[in-house]
């Protein structure tokens, strides 16, 4: 018998993969993008499915400001006038995007008034299980996996000093520019 | 709790030197203004960088324990394969420094990229937890893709780099979800946990197949095992030479220890299937390799090939160690021939570096024609090496796939070693024709032009040594085996 859990799961699972299909599929950069979003979003999903609240949080955040750096390099390396033009022509999108701004601004209004209690408020004693996760969390890659944790490091340092590299080739049909 | 982690920190000590090391050149160059410093200080460090590294990994072997909540592990394997990954780099830094598509204003870069790829190599080595073994894999190939990609302009490298990166990165995507269905029958990714659950897990559980499957692709594709081979030809030839030769030595190097080192159970010995799927691929990747190889005429496409077909003979040894009751006679002979494959797989690429004059230049086969009348010492080390290569005795080549071939036999995996053999005479053609080309013509040799001095170097170095470790094989081998077994 399916329980409540699994259809959470299975319904997240299909909009992370299909989502996860539309990004290599869509002809457009920005679409594209747009899915990449949406994949993070349903992972992030699945995460919050497994009381894994941290992980999930890490999940929208740092995968959010992935896809931002996405959309800012896709406008830098593409000649995108045409498909900026389809994406943002017609009634429909129109709307679309005065109704995401209007829930932005909703989320924004409804957190700094509902925020005005909490902030003013004496603050909660008890640790709550998202605590208790981040924790656990936190002592397992500090201490069990601290090895890889460093070794990413590394890696991380290997990606940024390869990506300048890269870009600073000079010579061939570079030269003219130089 | 604290002395143990210093203990731990000890053991990875020339880890830290290597990257302590490898950051100098770069810093050099941050501080002085972004002016590349000298190629030769820049050179010297990754040289001394090197010596540290494997400085401290003799002081250190012998110690046989496990680090880091059991993450990594320093054994007799970890210290040889480790010396045999540095000895590489150091021939290749030689070679790039002498390359025209790798000397230039970038050196400092490259030489840092080079040793970070050492790093990941060496992190794999020592890997004892498959979450390990992917970032040490991970390490290893970004690295590459962008050395790949760091012959200045030609569109041959950017293209290859473009391939490996693209392919590359898939594998890694199989190779991780392979270690989440491992994780979630196991529940655990640590080695000895996995191998001791092998036996029961492998003939009833099918996620942990599964996932066994997808590990072994994983690491096929970064040792160009049949399915996954196809990548090969076209990297080899488009990255720049020095580094094709680094790839074409360390990457297997490093990364069939990390194969070998999941053989490690006695719980394969039922896995009948599994043994017949890697026996097939064994077979198809050294038919493959030397079939292709037979019909390039380019040479550098030439030795690409045959680098497949050697993964081919090296998965025979694999499989003798993994599926067989001897897993330290099977290890031994990987470990032996790996370090015979990349003597001599070495010390050819390096010729082909020396014939290329400009960045995007090729080298064919009849540009070798009458070499020997012009060049008589180094055509003469490209006989040795290509003699090594098909494996005709007494060089080191031979006693390598002698070791390997033998290794299997004693399993009874007879069919197997037929087809070794016959894929050794299949190559014996391939190798012998650039022999042919350079002694039997009396057309006028090309000239090699350029710096070469380190090249030319290298290449009578390996042959050296492929003749002299081929005489005394049996003490090296002896050496070996008991490193293998702990026996210190």
């Amino acid at each position: 018998m399916l329980e409540l859990a699994d259809y959470t799961f299975y319904f997240l699972a299909a909009l992370v993969l299909i989502s996860g299909i539309a990004v290599i599929t869509a002809q457009n950069p920005i679409f594209s993008a747009l899915w990449l979003a949406l994949t993070m979003i349903g992972v992030a999903g699945i995460f919050v499915s497994l009381d894994a609240w941290f992980v999930a949080g890490v999940q929208l955040i740092v995968y959010a400001g992935a896809v931002m750096v996405l959309f800012v390099m896709v406008i830098m390396l593409f000649d995108l006038r045409h498909e900026i033009h389809a994406f943002s022509r017609g009634i429909l999108s129109g709307f679309l995007k005065l109704a995401s701004a209007g829930i932005v601004l909703g989320l924004i209004v409804g957190t700094v008034y509902r925020s005005a209690e909490t902030v003013f408020a004496p603050p909660p004693v008890e640790t709550d299980k998202m605590a208790d996760v981040t924790k656990a969390l936190a002592n397992t890659l500090f201490t069990k996996y601290i090895f890889s944790f460093e070794v990413i490091g590394v890696l991380l340092l290997v990606i940024a000093i390869g990506a300048v590299t890269l870009s600073r080739i000079r010579g061939g049909t570079h030269a003219s520019h130089d | 709790m604290n002395m143990q982690l210093l203990q731990d920190v000890v053991l990875v000590s020339p880890l830290i030197a290597l990257f302590a090391m490898s950051l100098l050149p770069v810093m050099m160059k941050v501080f002085q203004g972004n002016r590349e410093p000298n190629p030769y200080v820049t050179l010297f460090i990754g040289f001394i960088g090197l010596s540290l590294a494997t400085g401290l990994t003799a002081a250190l072997s012998g110690a046989d324990k496990t680090a880091f909540s059991g993450a990594i592990v320093f054994d007799g394997i970890t210290a040889w394969m480790s010396y045999l990954v540095y000895l590489i780099t150091a021939v290749a830094l030689m070679l790039s420094f002498d390359h025209v598509a790798t000397r230039g204003r970038q050196f400092a870069e490259f030489v840092f990229l080079m040793l970070s790829s050492v790093l990941g190599m060496i992190i794999l080595i020592m890997s004892n937890d498959l979450i390990v073994t992917f970032i040490g894999i991970e390490t290893m190939s970004l690295c590459l893709y962008i050395l790949c990609a760091m012959s200045k302009e030609d569109v041959l490298s950017k293209e290859a780099a473009f391939k490996y990166f693209i392919l590359g990165s898939f594998a890694s995507a199989i190779f991780l979800y392979g270690i989440a269905f491992i994780y979630g029958t196991v529940g655990s990714t640590i080695f000895p946990d996995i191998l001791e659950s092998v036996g029961t897990l492998i003939s009833t559980n099918t996620l942990f197949v599964v996932g066994l499957a997808m590990v072994t692709l994983g690491f096929a594709f970064k040792v160009s095992v049949f399915p996954l081979h196809a990548w090969t030809p076209d990297v080899y030839h488009g990255a720049p030479t020095p580094v094709t030769a680094f790839m074409a030595t360390a990457v297997k190097a490093s990364t069939f220890v990390a194969f070998l080192r999941l053989f490690e159970s006695e719980g394969y010995g039922d896995a009948v299937q599994f043994q017949n799927v890697l026996q097939w691929l064994a077979v198809l990747t050294m038919l493959i390799g030397n079939v292709a190889a037979v019909m390039q005429d380019n040479f550098k496409r030439m030795l690409a090939y045959s680098s497949i077909a050697h993964s081919g003979y090296i998965m025979v040894g694999l499989i003798a160690a993994g599926f067989g009751n001897n897993f330290d006679a099977g290890a031994t002979s990987v470990i032996f021939y790996l370090f015979s494959y990349a003597l001599m797989t070495l010390g050819t690429f390096a010729v082909v570096a020396m014939f290329e004059k400009a960045e995007n230049s090729t080298v064919g086969m009849n540009e070798l024609k009458g070499m020997a009348n012009r060049y008589p010492l180094l055509s003469l080390s490209l006989t040795v090496l290509l003699l090594s290569l098909a494996g005709i005795p007494p060089t080191l080549g031979f006693f390598g796939k002698f070791y390997l071939f033998s290794a299997a036999i004693e399993q009874d995996m007879y069919w197997l070693v037929l087809w070794g053999v016959i894929n050794s005479v299949i190559s014996v053609y391939y190798y012998l024709r650039p022999i042919v080309m350079m002694y039997m013509s009396d057309d006028v040799p090309v000239e090699i032009v350029g710096t070469n001095g380190m090249t030319r170097l290298t290449v009578i170095f390996t042959a050296a040594l492929i003749v002299v470790l081929g005489l005394m094989s049996s003490p090296v081998l002896k050496a070996v085996q008991r490193s293998v077994t702990n026996l210190f």
